[in-house]
């Protein structure tokens, strides 16, 4: 009886999982978002040493709990090699945030043709999509703007999923909480379309 | 038993196995009292099974009576291992065993059990029934896997 009292309880607390790929070109700030991310919503988290961190060989996996639903995320790395490893979190994933790096205008045009590369494929359609303006503490960054020009080729793209570009800056923490608020409402509102995995109960 | 079992929390599959294994715990029960007293050439009746006077232990016969709540926890045991088979649900299963004939021998008697041999009768059947319970279901987990392939791993 002991396993049907657990289980119960199990059952009757258990959350809804929700998984969201992090993306973007190498050195955009993808994992310095992740770990800003958990410190602002794990209570007794601490935050890695932004310095220490290097680049992403694989994925970071981070998880937070918000009201009654959980927030898991894959930072993936965005070097050249790594990024074909992209597409095998696609069909999985409830959301996609993808990061630019607002200082580095050589590199932009190369954001934009990965980013369109992403949006192309099959398996994220209606996907809510968050772009985040990146590392908006430098001065003589690019504006949001600005960054938009560039990415509004791909608008035909986007098609009919929510979509929103937002300035952040990781090291410092602003427009983090904006972004995962809004990416949250996004998934709930999408899960007819993608629901949450259920977890098994031993 | 079947060969895979399901890696989700089945309620209705637990539920059943509970009343199986009463069920069968009461069916032995009643099959050693039945014998017993064919020997003694009394009259089985249910004071036998849930009366806490038949446990009292004050002569040599009603000692011998406590054997028999022994030898079920046995038949029990190899209960459990037939119809649950898991190692980890087998404490579970005898502790949940004791638990409703603890409230049927208070429903019989209209009291609590006041009579201390009761408690360690129902304790050593505990053990009995976990200890043997876990041992077969744990061979019975662990047994080879007889694989049919061509290769000699």
């Amino acid at each position: 009886m002991w396993t049907l009292l657990t289980g119960f309880y199990q059952y009757l607390t258990q959350k809804d999982d929700y998984y969201i790929l992090i993306v973007g070109l190498d050195n955009a700030g993808k994992t310095t978002y992740l770990e800003q991310t958990k410190t602002k919503y794990c209570p007794n988290y601490k935050m890695m040493n932004p310095s220490k961190i290097t680049t992403t060989v694989g994925c970071n996996i981070g998880t937070i709990d918000i009201g009654n639903i959980r927030l898991n995320f894959w930072d993936l790395g965005g070097q050249e090699e790594l990024q074909s490893l992209w597409d095998k979190y696609y069909a999985d994933c409830h959301g996609i945030i993808y990061i630019i790096d607002s200082a580095d205008r050589e590199r932009l045009e190369e954001s934009w043709l990965i980013f369109d590369k992403m949006i192309q494929s099959e398996q994220l359609t209606n996907v809510p999509l968050l772009v985040s303006c990146n590392k908006q503490d430098i001065e003589q960054c690019m504006t949001v703007p600005e960054i938009k020009r560039t990415f509004n080729r791909s608008t035909a793209k986007i098609g009919v999923r929510d979509c929103m570009v937002l300035a952040c800056s990781a090291l410092s923490g602003d427009g983090i909480n904006e972004s995962i608020n809004w990416m949250k409402d996004c998934i709930v509102r999408n899960s007819m379309m993608r629901p949450p995995k259920r977890q098994d109960i031993a | 038993m079947s060969g895979f079992r399901s890696q989700k929390w089945d309620p209705w599959l637990i539920i059943s196995q509970i009343i199986a294994v009463q069920t069968l715990y009461y069916f032995g029960l009643g099959c050693w009292v039945f014998l017993l007293t064919l020997f003694d050439n009394q009259v089985p009746t249910l004071d036998y099974l849930f009366s806490y006077k038949k446990l009292k232990l004050s002569n040599w016969s009603e000692q011998l009576f406590v054997s028999i709540f022994f030898i079920n926890a046995l038949t029990s045991g190899l209960a459990i291992v037939y119809l649950v088979g898991r190692y980890k649900q087998c404490l579970d299963f005898s502790l949940t065993v004791h638990f409703y004939h603890f409230f049927a021998c208070w429903m019989y008697n209209s009291q609590y059990p006041n009579v201390f041999s009761w408690y360690v009768v129902q304790f050593f059947s505990v053990v009995i029934m976990t200890i043997l319970s876990e041992h077969f279901s744990k061979k019975h987990e662990l047994r080879t896997i007889p694989l049919s392939s061509r290769v000699d791993l």
